[in-house]
């Protein structure tokens, strides 16, 4: 059948050649490197879709679903052969049996727990006779269940050990597609339980659609444990056909075997409680699981969309929702609990940005402050580049060397403070300051009475503009608040203004970059000016008014 | 030696990335990096805990005078605020689990 090439074909067709050039070389993990990159893409889901639906997919699919049902029927017959020939008896009979047994199961337990409910009473009345004697009933009860459950099992499991039966049922068997001769007639009986819902499924589905292994049939068949995943129409599958469909419900059946005999050696009640448990925890845990990926996946999504939009690209929509549809369809595989449950990045990035609101909300000043310093903390995340999981004894020497080269600042340094009054500039504040703490005067080697000492101090501290020697100033009249002097851990000056009335640990400092004869400019995008000084040319210290009022306005 | 391990590193493979190309991944890598790096320090300097107000003031004049060298705030993070890397891993913990 010809096709006409379509975007989508062309983009099949394309990958398909990759992919098949890479297993060619014997690149498999390559090879499915590239599929599983182009799986979460819009391109790919679109043209599965196309290929899906194309005619000749759809006529391989009839094929498929007629030769499916041929074959679920010969094995239906092969396996109702083998339970008539080993127990003689009809499967319906050996349902009975098994009905039987679990009725006896369930007598013994009521009487088991009548008897732990008298124990219960016993020890509230202080009752030691009625407690022993409850206690030896449920003893005997105990062992009477177990008794009766080992002879149960068995006459069931008895004929297994026949040898002419072994001969019977590998005669008929022999030329079946699926080997039931070393199954125990339990796994024969979930065996034929298995295959004839897929009939009645398949049957069903394929009246309604005329014998057309639809997309409806597939799903169907997936969604109730039938079949792992797609039987056909994918682009994995069609280029790897060692990978051809396969159903391998059957197989599935095996690994049950360990655990169906190990029961059998345990206690009778135990045995009963411990399936009864196990079935419902596991159902429960599943669908658990899935409900928990999906919530989280849909409250992601809607950030994704809407608050977090300027964070989201179409990919990590597009695998966002292909991670529900994941959840939703039930496909878990062994992989899928690893792959599904973790946090795709788009939803981290939702949950991080939900996470920072509640945080802001208690810290909304300092939440203030880091945003408008984000440049600098997250220098376009080198610093996240450089930090390590943790401070390890091996880096314990990589960061002492750090430490001599690097300059910070450190806790363990002494902290001058200047209160800055009307006219005030940063250098009448430091000779004020250093006047009132003559040690700390000392230990920066600062003479206040030295203009030339204040002038180099107010130039290390980036005030005074190297060129034409003029102290940087703001505009209007100052309005008080203080600088802190310290030294950091190199022994240098450094200078915080601590301006607002409103926001009392709120520090600023000073930013020049400055051009030549062009205004100085503040970090945090305050706009500053310089002036001439009073003297008329490269005074450090004048007595102009200096104005810091505009950091109020930040 | 244990290999050392980037923040980058850990995030990548807490996170699904799958389906984003190449860029997309250390965009969103580097994003979430900032956004973590922004929760930690927000739980640092809660402004309800009256001990983290010396703390606060002593990385603001860190990153002021030193915020565009990212070696000089990891050497000042290590000695200073060495409990920043728990509290980071934690948060990280927190987005995974959330």
């Amino acid at each position: 059948m010809e096709t006409t090439p379509t975007p989508n074909k062309n983009y099949r067709d394309s990958l398909a050649a990759k992919i098949n050039q890479e297993r060619a070389a014997e690149e498999n993990t390559k090879a499915s490197e590239i599929l599983q990159e182009q799986q979460s893409t819009i391109l790919y889901t679109d043209a599965k879709e196309e290929h899906r639906n194309s005619p000749e997919v759809k006529l391989s699919r009839n094929e498929h679903g007629k030769n499916l049902i041929e074959q679920k029927k010969a094995e239906i017959a092969a396996i109702e052969a083998a339970i008539n020939i080993s127990e003689n008896k009809t499967p319906a009979q050996t349902q009975e049996q098994v009905d039987d047994k679990n009725e006896s199961r369930e007598g013994f337990k009521k009487q088991i727990k009548e008897s732990e409910d008298k124990m219960r009473q016993a020890d509230k009345d202080k009752d030691e006779t009625a407690w022993n004697a409850a206690n030896e009933e449920r003893k005997n009860l105990l062992g009477e269940s177990q008794k009766s459950l080992t002879e149960q099992e068995v006459k069931t499991t008895g004929d297994k050990e026949s040898e002419n039966k072994d001969i019977l049922r590998e005669n008929i068997l022999q030329n079946s597609s699926v080997e039931f001769k070393n199954m125990s007639n339990s796994e024969l009986m979930d065996a034929y339980k298995k295959n004839k819902e897929m009939l009645d499924v398949l049957g069903t589905l394929a009246a309604a659609s005329h014998v057309e292994m639809t997309n409806v049939m597939e799903d169907t068949l997936i969604e109730r444990g039938l079949i792992e995943g797609p039987i056909n129409g994918n682009i994995q599958e069609d280029t790897d056909q060692q990978n051809a469909p396969a159903i391998n419900e059957l197989e599935d059946l095996n690994n049950n075997e360990n655990n169906q005999e190990e029961s059998l050696n345990e206690s009778a009640l135990k045995a009963l409680d411990d399936v009864e448990v196990e079935n419902k925890d596991q159902s429960i845990e599943k669908m658990a699981v899935l409900s928990a990926i999906i919530a989280s996946a849909e409250k992601s999504l809607d950030w994704m969309k809407g608050k977090n939009s300027p964070w989201s690209t179409p990919s990590m929509i597009a695998r966002e929702e292909r991670k529900i549809r994941n959840a939703e369809s039930g496909r878990k595989n062994e992989n899928l609990e690893d792959k599904e449950s973790k946090k795709t990045a788009g939803g981290a990035l939702a949950m991080a940005a939900e996470r920072g609101d509640k945080l802001q909300e208690k810290s909304p000043r300092r939440s203030s402050w880091l945003k408008r310093n984000g440049k600098y903390i997250f220098v376009g995340s080198l610093l996240a580049g450089l930090l390590y999981l943790g401070p390890k004894s091996s880096e314990t020497e990589e960061v002492s060397d750090k430490e001599t080269i690097e300059q910070t600042i450190t806790s363990d340094q002494e902290v001058v403070c200047g209160t800055i009054e009307v006219n005030d500039g940063e250098s009448q504040v430091l000779k004020k300051a250093l006047e009132s703490n003559p040690e700390f005067a000392q230990k920066v080697g600062i003479d206040p009475n030295d203009p030339e000492a204040l002038r180099q101090a107010m130039v290390n501290l980036n005030v005074i503009d190297l060129e034409t020697g003029e102290e940087f100033r703001l505009t209007s009249e100052t309005i008080g608040g203080q600088i802190d002097f310290q030294t950091d851990n190199k022994g240098k000056l450094v200078a915080f203004y601590r301006l607002n009335p409103d926001n009392p640990d709120h520090l600023d400092t000073v930013r020049y970059t400055l051009g030549k004869n062009e205004p100085g400019t503040y970090q945090g995008g305050v706009k500053g000016e310089y002036i001439e000084d009073s003297f008329g040319n490269k005074t450090a210290i004048d007595d102009t008014t200096a104005d810091y009022s505009a950091f109020l306005n930040k | 030696m244990e290999p050392k391990q980037t923040l980058y590193q850990a995030i990548n493979e807490s996170f699904d990335f799958e389906g984003l190309n190449p860029e997309e991944q250390k965009k969103a890598n580097q994003d979430l990096q900032n956004m973590i790096l922004e929760n930690t320090l927000l739980r640092m300097f809660d402004e309800s805990d009256p001990t983290s107000a010396k703390k606060y003031e002593l990385f603001q004049k860190q990153i002021l005078l030193y915020g565009d060298s990212p070696e000089s705030t990891l050497v000042f993070l290590q000695k200073e605020m060495p409990e920043f890397y728990d509290i980071f891993f934690e948060e990280l913990e927190i987005i995974k689990n959330k």
